[in-house]
């Protein structure tokens, strides 16, 4: 099995290598190459199936014959653990990056040419050179293939805290996300190649963009979720470097759907989008670089320092491609229209990405920095997180203010009394939600104030808009109220999933700001049986200590009771793991409810469990940031899934009739 | 290991070979050209979409209160005066109606033989005329 996954392997590099080669003659002379490059591909994917399904298969048998397979499985091991650790070292997630990129370039074949023959076999070129970059990495410095010294009859087991069940989602939908952006990547690079520079390749690589965009937000929020749940240190986003590779690369891709968006409706904003498509594909390869070659330190524990130059070249040679095309294509990426004024919406979307740009800039920077002052000979240097506190809080209320008032504006014009008129409820909400907050959280944190100020007006924002598109729809089409708001998000879903998304992320900032700000934290207490220890509003009782034996798994846990003001709250049982190998792990557990969770971690024990140490957090309303999650990819799918094309409703012919009374113009 | 991997690589590579070149050995298929005249007609699809698009956002803002109805009246016009250059500057083509095997009438005075371009209907100019002056295409052998 082992040798034919391998075989697999070199052939889908061959055809790697043969589908680049084939798309770029079918470019310039079409004919039979066109249809070799397209099966080339298809033979790819088929290819790197195989090797995949010969891992998952050894790793089913758990053949410790093989390297990969005797370093991250173990005979103890659920089999839904032994599938996802396929994915959990270097080698395996490599291979299912390389297949995942195979798997989109087969649907890209399969898919309509709309932007004709040439436009798409550059586009299969471009995804055949990157799954050739990748399958070659695979195969020449990752081997998931290879064999290990001597036969074993036990394995090494995957690492503990990868047992949970986001880990088994979290890896697949954030290579899902980062190597779907490989799509609108390639479609940017045809464009400038073949001089198509126009607005069709943004509308053509409008699905696969918000696929990509979709399953990037998933991976990087089931990793929060996983973080959270798993490493026991009470929070959700620590800004190690694994982390923010994954969100910068977010920032560029929600940067460029926006400005999809502007050029989309008014044709402008044109040179962004080459711009900002090629920095988030570029960004996704310098995250998997900085988290698989060890140039940084951070918690992931794939290292491979065979991959940095050959990761690196290639990330070099794309960048210097890309801003050669660019350059080369420049006269041609000149806006067509001109904005009508800055207060427009258009003029919002241009800040806002200039404020997901300067977000995604200072993360970076602040990840990049160690490794820049290693090389200036500085030493160690470490970022603290402070640093990305302080330049995410105020460009993140910026954004949530922006999300409050875009919505508003209109397309081309700006005036401060129709403008004022459409926002005032909106306004009241903020102004409300400002004191409200600012009243709960003490003046003090007047900025908290701020934060929930600016979450009221946005959520009243997408309120209104709702009701008023409803209501236009019901008044021109006669139809009931629930049959015409029905209607109008189906028949919009990009509009309407984009504003499910803006709501998720406001009611994530309320868990953000109530988990960061306000967390209330008690280290390290040591109790006796029926001692008890208070921690905010809440009081932990300890109980006592029990073991449970899972075959060579032993779990150790403390039985607590959590009670509120008097009320009790039930049982919560935090607990060790030791497995195999001396590898140990605690599981938290957590009291969840929307006004905070009771986290509580056992961080040991004296005299048999006479008496228990505990670490225990009080984290207010992080509930909300779970429940803004599900409804940002409740709002992605939206927007996301392939549906009717936009209509328009129209405006009453009283209104028209009235508009031209008044200017005098009729048609 | 060696000896497997050896006769898989030619196993899966020999079926991947013949699955992937077999287009290279038959002929070629006929293409459908990308002449001049149909990237006009793609252009002015898009722009008058592009346009209609625009006038939907425009009704919608002015619905929704976003817009002053003068600013609403003036972009309008604006956006009709637009779709209607559009329509302007666009050339249909009069194809060449294509009858198989009309008869020539007996009566008919001899002329000069003409050829016209089959895709555009345009006549050739000069014998060595290699492709139509007006869509771009190759004159048939």
């Amino acid at each position: 099995m082992a040798a034919l996954g391998d075989a697999a392997l070199v052939v889908g590099f061959l055809l790697a290598l043969y589908a680049t080669v084939a798309g770029i003659l079918a470019f310039r002379e079409g004919g039979q190459y066109r249809q070799s490059s397209r099966r080339a591909v298809w033979a790819l994917a088929a290819s790197l199936t195989l090797a995949l399904l010969s891992l998952v298969v050894l790793f089913i048998r758990n053949d410790f014959s093989v390297a990969y397979v005797f370093a991250h499985s173990a005979t103890y091991q659920p089999l839904l653990y032994r599938i996802s650790a396929v994915w959990a070292g270097n080698e395996g997630s490599l291979l299912l990056w390389a297949w995942l990129l195979a798997f989109y370039a087969a649907l890209v074949a399969a898919g309509p040419r709309t932007l004709g023959e040439g436009f798409h076999d550059l586009v299969l070129a471009v995804m055949s050179l990157t799954a050739a970059f990748f399958t070659g990495l695979v195969l020449f410095s990752a081997n998931p293939f290879a064999l290990a010294p001597a036969g074993a009859s036990e394995g090494a087991g995957i690492n503990p805290l990868l047992l949970n069940a986001a880990m088994i989602w979290h890896p697949l939908f954030q290579y899902l996300g980062y190597v779907g952006v490989t799509v609108p990547f390639a479609y940017a690079v045809a464009a400038l190649v073949k001089g198509q520079s126009g607005d069709d390749w943004v509308r053509a690589a409008r699905g696969w963009s918000v696929w990509a965009w979709f399953f990037l937000s998933a991976g990087m929020l089931l990793g929060a979720l996983w973080a959270y749940q798993e490493l026991n240190w009470g929070g959700f986003w620590g800004w190690d470097p694994v982390e923010n590779a994954a969100l910068v690369p977010w920032l560029f891709m929600t940067a460029y759907l926006h400005n999809a968006i502007v050029q989309d409706k008014r044709s402008m904003l044109r040179a962004w989008s080459p711009i900002l498509i090629t920095a988030t594909f570029l960004l996704t390869i310098l995250g998997t670089w900085l988290t698989r070659t060890g140039v940084i330190n951070s918690v992931h524990s794939m290292i491979n320092k065979e991959q940095i130059y050959p990761i690196a070249i290639f990330m070099v040679l794309v960048a210097v491609t890309a801003v050669g095309l660019i350059a080369w294509r420049w006269p041609k990426l000149k806006d067509k229209t001109e904005m009508g004024s800055l207060l427009s919406k258009e003029g919002g979307f241009v800040l806002s990405n200039l404020v997901f740009v300067a977000l995604a800039l200072a993360v970076l920077i602040g990840t990049l920095m160690p490794l820049f002052a290693r090389l200036a000979g500085r030493g160690d240097v470490a970022v603290s997180q402070t640093y990305y506190q302080e330049i995410s809080a105020p460009l993140g209320l910026l954004l949530a203010i922006l999300i409050g008032i875009c919505p508003v504006l209109a397309w081309r014009s700006f005036r401060w009394r129709t403008f004022l008129r459409a926002w005032l409820w909106p306004a009241i909400a903020g102004i409300a939600g400002f004191v409200a907050t600012a009243f709960l959280a003490g003046w003090a944190h007047w900025t908290v104030g701020l934060a929930g100020g600016a979450v009221l007006a946005g959520i009243g924002t997408l309120i209104r808009e709702l009701v008023v598109s409803t209501a236009a729809r019901a008044h021109a089409t006669g139809e009931a109220w629930p049959l015409a708001l029905s209607r109008v998000v189906a028949k919009d879903r990009r509009r309407f999933g984009g504003y499910l998304v803006h709501a998720g992320i406001l009611l994530m900032i309320i868990g953000i700001v109530g988990a960061v700000g306000f967390q209330v934290v008690q280290k390290g207490t040591v109790v006796p049986v029926g001692g008890q220890i208070t921690v905010g509003d809440y009081t932990i009782a300890y109980q006592g200590l029990h073991e449970q034996d899972y075959g060579p798994v032993a779990r150790v846990f403390a039985d607590v009771t959590v009670s509120r003001g008097g009320r009790d709250l039930g049982h919560l049982y935090p607990a060790r793991m030791y497995f195999p190998g001396d590898q140990t792990t605690s599981e938290v557990a957590i009291r969840g409810s929307l006004a905070g969770d009771v986290y509580v971690v056992l961080d040991g024990w004296t005299q048999n469990g006479q008496s228990g140490g505990f670490t225990v957090y009080v984290n207010p309303l992080v509930a909300w940031l779970w429940i803004g999650m599900y409804v940002l990819l409740a709002g992605g799918l939206l927007a996301a899934w392939p549906g009717a094309s936009r209509v328009a409703v129209p405006v009453p012919a009283r209104v028209l009739a009235r508009g031209a009374t008044a200017t005098g113009v009729s048609g | 290991m060696g000896y497997h991997l050896g006769v898989w690589i030619l196993v899966l590579g020999l079926v991947a070979a013949v699955f992937v070149l077999w287009p290279l050995a038959r002929p070629a298929p006929e293409e459908a050209g990308e002449g001049g005249h149909r990237q006009a007609q793609a252009g002015l699809v898009s722009g008058l979409a592009r346009i209609e698009a625009e006038l939907g956002e425009l009704e919608e803002d002015y619905g929704a209160g976003k817009i002053a109805l003068s600013d609403y009246q003036r972009l309008r016009l604006e956006l009709i005066d637009q779709a209607a250059v559009l329509v302007a500057g666009y050339r249909p083509v009069k194809r060449a109606r294509v009858t198989a095997k009309e008869p020539t009438p007996k009566t008919a005075v001899a002329s000069p033989e003409v050829e016209f371009c089959p895709y555009c209907g345009a006549a050739r100019l000069s014998p060595d005329q290699a492709f139509c002056h007006r869509c771009g295409h190759k004159w048939p052998a």
